[in-house]
């Protein structure tokens, strides 16, 4: 039940964004796909960071474990903030690219 | 022209990574793909009469507040005790960045419930499964206790299982969840994965550290 009733919000909001933006904002429709491969770029880089971040994290308690003999929890590592926060960077990053390519063109 | 091509080509790549995790975030919210993961990952309890009832630790906080798990964990082994499915009860769980010490903690908790102070075995150094495995064993060789219930999460089971196999015990799943492997809500599905995933991870480490 949960779950339809977020499907269902989703469904009816995205259709009055993609309305409010076609009649209002005078967005075209065409447009749409290339944003779908943004967003997709878009998550494709947080989703890098949040692997990067995953990653380092493990290495970094198993080599405080390892060289300083410290008992570091893994489960530090597994903090949904983490996830959050990966996504805000890959956000960061990705704008960084697009001010990057229209500042030079390229 | 090169520089355009290679920019292109990374768009490609985070495009396609970014197309499979929304479609993988879709899936995993909105059909039971974490409901079967957790199936097939998890172990059924078995309780039946055994020498011991361990319950292992889940973390407290600063201010001697029990986790959720711990909590729970530490419920089915005092309703496992009181039940008479063993004589002994033994909790684990340490000191936390200053905390109180989590087994104490529990043990306490359990003699406000009833338990017998002279049933109740606590360790409260291990700070991993492996340890807990390995000086719980220590601790319950000398009595004697063969065959004992393990109270932990049922994802954690198999791992934890397969340690206290490995320590010379025959052992009896009888697992406390704070999250419902039968979770239906997008949110609950999300948590499920998070936890499939985090114990895969610990397992495939368990596995090349050469502890299973």
């Amino acid at each position: 039940m949960a779950g339809t009733v977020v499907l269902a919000l989703l469904v009816v909001t995205t259709g009055l964004a993609i309305l409010c933006g076609a009649i209002l904002g005078r967005l075209s429709i065409a447009a749409l796909p290339r944003a779908l491969g943004q967003l997709f770029e878009c998550v494709g880089i947080s989703c890098a960071f949040a692997l990067l971040n995953l990653s380092l994290g493990v290495l970094g308690v198993l080599a405080v474990r390892a060289v300083l003999g410290a008992f570091v929890s893994l489960y530090y590592v597994n903090d949904s903030a983490l996830i959050a926060l990966s996504f805000l960077q890959g956000v960061l990053f990705y704008a960084w690219r697009v001010a990057n390519r229209a500042r030079t063109g390229r | 022209m090169r520089t355009h091509c290679r920019r292109q080509g990374w768009d490609r790549v985070w495009q396609c990574v970014g197309a499979v995790t929304v479609l993988g975030y879709l899936l995993t919210i909105f059909t039971p793909l974490p409901n079967w993961l957790f199936d097939e990952l998890t172990t059924p309890s078995m309780v039946r009469p055994a020498d011991a009832v361990v319950v292992l630790g889940a973390g407290i906080g600063e201010d001697g507040v029990l986790s959720q798990d711990s909590l729970r964990r530490a419920v089915q082994g005092i309703l496992l005790w009181r039940s008479h499915q063993a004589p002994v009860l033994v909790f684990s769980g340490p000191s936390l960045e200053q905390s109180p010490i989590e087994a104490e903690v529990r043990a306490t908790m359990a003699k406000a419930f009833g338990v017998a102070p002279e049933a109740i075995v606590t360790e409260t150094t291990a700070k991993t499964t492996r340890e807990e495995a390995l000086r719980i064993g220590a601790e319950l060789r000398p009595r004697q206790a063969r065959r004992i219930l393990l109270v932990t999460d049922s994802m954690h089971m198999r791992r934890a299982q397969g340690l206290f196999e490995a320590a010379g015990f025959e052992v009896l799943p009888a697992s406390a969840d704070s999250i419902s492997g039968k979770a239906r809500s997008p949110e609950g599905r999300l948590q499920l994965l998070r936890w499939v995933l985090g114990e895969t991870v610990a397992r495939v480490y368990y596995r090349l550290a050469g502890y299973l």
